[in-house]
């Protein structure tokens, strides 16, 4: 029987009570219910997750590899990654979405190695080309230099401003993708954003 | 910087705006708190330092990438239902079902095993332990997955974990 989208969501207000969480369930995992059914086959779920996360992958590559098909191609084995797992991941050790962004990163990470030092990356493929009705074309062009100064920055000071900044995790989650410390993820924040601060120096007041 | 159990104050203050931005419900939780209150309590100085910090934000934001597109979702959710489906049958073969089709397969060969090695043969003779198992039980659906389970088990994290250095 189909369920309603809200529903495939994990959305309505009754879907907790209708379906219990399992006890071993991280109760701050927003992704634990759609992960649960997805490990039992509901359709509905995968395309509920893929609506919710294939967005923040894309994004989320796009802007640490600075090529967007690239980025389109980690995130689609990012997600057939997830599919392997929601059978037989372990609740209660992780987030799911932390775990989907450690696998991303790490995809990032082996393009990255394997690129020659004469590529370069197609930063104008990655920006947004609207124009939507709140940007004209200086925000087009401030983006063009924000994408220039991110490519500048080293990879380790990339994937911290990208994941706290962009995909807005928190300091502990963020810390648990890169696999560094709290202390450590703090100091590669605020040296990529002082590199940036530099780079776009005369636009920053 | 010793975070955690530095108490806040201006340079505190200073720091965590420089690294993570001019908001502070983007702060860590545990030092949200006591920068409201630093805040509230030094309005003129906290408000310049999340204003320099806000307009580095702004101007971080303008960087939009664009959304995926309708051929990319198809790429992911067309193989989702089979590579699912996959990863169930290998938990239920690496849980309850694959001991008992490995136990299958196992009692299969030594069952098989004097039929083989009286049977008369031409050339070199296959080893019993390269036979396919003839026990129905041991299907050779119950082979497939146990390849699968070989070939491309992946643990949570196992890969995520590797080459995670600083």
């Amino acid at each position: 029987m189909l369920r309603p989208v809200t529903d495939a969501l994990g959305l309505a207000a009754g879907a907790g009570a209708a379906r219990p969480a399992s006890p071993a369930a991280r109760p701050d995992d927003p992704d634990a219910d759609l992960v649960r059914r997805i490990g039992k086959g509901d359709l509905l779920a995968i395309r509920a997750l893929t609506a919710r996360k294939l967005p923040r992958l894309t994004a989320l590559a796009a802007r640490v590899l600075g090529d967007a098909a690239e980025a389109e191609d980690v995130a689609q084995e990012s997600l057939i990654r997830a599919w392997r797992q929601a059978p037989v991941w372990r609740f209660g050790e992780a987030r799911f979405d932390t775990w989907l962004h450690r696998v991303a990163i790490n995809l990032c990470r082996d393009r990255l190695r394997r690129r020659r030092p004469g590529d370069a990356a197609d930063l104008d493929a990655l920006v947004d080309p609207g124009p939507a009705p709140d940007r004209g074309l200086e925000a087009r062009d401030i983006g063009d230099r924000v994408a220039v100064a991110m490519a500048a920055l080293p990879p380790r000071q990339r994937e911290a401003v990208v994941l706290c900044h962009y995909q807005d995790l928190g300091n502990i989650e963020a810390a648990r993708v890169l696999g560094v410390s709290v202390e450590a993820l703090e100091s590669l924040l605020s040296r990529g954003r002082r590199a940036l601060r530099a780079a776009l120096s005369d636009l920053v007041p | 910087m010793t975070f955690g159990r530095t108490p806040m104050g201006p340079r505190r203050f200073r720091d965590l705006a420089e690294a993570y931005g001019g908001d502070i419900s983007r702060w860590p939780e545990a030092e949200r708190g006591p920068a409201e209150a630093w805040l509230a309590g030094n309005p003129r100085e906290g408000a310049a330092v999340l204003e320099a910090a806000r307009a580095l934000d702004d101007l971080l934001g303008s960087w939009r990438t664009a959304d995926p597109v309708e051929a990319l979702r198809s790429r992911v959710l067309v193989p989702a239902p089979d590579l699912v489906s996959r990863a169930r049958r290998r938990a239920f073969v690496l849980t309850l079902g694959g001991g008992a089709g490995l136990a299958a397969a196992c009692l299969a060969g030594i069952l098989a095993a004097p039929f083989l090695l009286s049977t008369p043969s031409f050339g070199i003779a296959p080893s019993p332990s390269m036979e396919r198992p003839a026990s129905a039980s041991a299907s050779p659906q119950t082979d497939e997955v146990l390849a699968e389970v070989l070939e491309d088990w992946e643990a949570p994290f196992a890969d995520a974990e590797a080459d995670f250095g600083a």
